[in-house]
């Protein structure tokens, strides 16, 4: 697999917490209006390819570097295929369709069964020639915040 | 918390461009309609604090998901591993 994106950055580096070791490739900025759920005093944040683990990415806040997570694009998730954003969450971000749009879904372990679920629920839904993004629910109830990554493996 | 009383058919106005109507009520159930800006997002509470739950878990889990990662790699990868 691999993944297309626009460089629109120079920043280069390791990242914090554990992906601190994992060599990330050039990454972009990108500006999160209503911030990230969770944590949304933090608006501007960095999303660089890894070099090791391509294609999944690594989302990193410039406000709090502690911040990351680990995020993988939609376009390479066959769940998110045929996914439409809601017009009104585009027309925000200064797009008028969803082909315009990145999509990038966001990772997580479960402690207890070490497996990796994507919130294909959620995608963080980015601009890319403004760089101006949100984390946007989509009303679908096939798409789940807990969907095993393994599904897409095999 | 402001507590205000409706019924079916009447609205609250939240400045100047937010209007919640009560479309329909039952003893359980209430249909509301919500006219709002488009920049401003509309969710249902108990999903929006789901995903802020995922997303602090996310930001948690960093640690496993680079064990995992990392794990898959010496799976995929043996001989290269080797090499090092």
């Amino acid at each position: 697999m691999s993944l297309a994106m626009e460089n629109t950055s120079t920043e280069k580096g390791p990242v914090s917490t554990a992906f601190e070791d994992l060599p990330l490739q050039t990454s972009k900025h990108i500006n999160l209006i209503q911030g990230l759920p969770g944590f949304e005093n933090l608006h501007k944040f960095t999303i660089a390819e890894t070099q090791d683990y391509a294609p999944f990415c690594v989302l990193k806040s410039v406000e709090q570097p502690e911040i990351s997570m680990l995020t993988i694009n939609a376009n390479l998730l066959t769940i998110c295929k045929d996914v439409n954003v809601p017009e009104s969450a585009l027309d925000v971000l200064g797009m008028q369709k969803t082909t315009e749009a990145e999509q990038y879904i966001i990772l997580k372990a479960d402690p207890r069964t070490q497996e990796i679920t994507a919130n294909v629920k959620a995608p963080l839904v980015v601009n890319p020639k403004s760089g101006l993004g949100n984390q946007v629910i989509i009303d679908d109830p096939q798409l789940s915040m807990e969907y095993p990554l393994k599904h897409e493996l095999s | 918390m402001l507590i205000l009383t409706r019924k079916s058919g009447e609205s609250i106005r939240i400045g100047n461009n937010i209007i919640i109507s009560i479309v329909e009520g039952s003893s359980t159930h209430l249909k509301i309609g919500i006219d709002a800006p488009k920049d401003i997002p509309v969710y249902r509470n108990e999903i929006y604090e789901k995903i802020q739950e995922q997303n602090r878990a996310a930001n948690a889990s960093t640690a496993e998901i680079g064990n995992i990662l990392q794990g898959l790699k010496k799976v995929n990868t043996p001989a290269l591993e080797e090499g090092r």
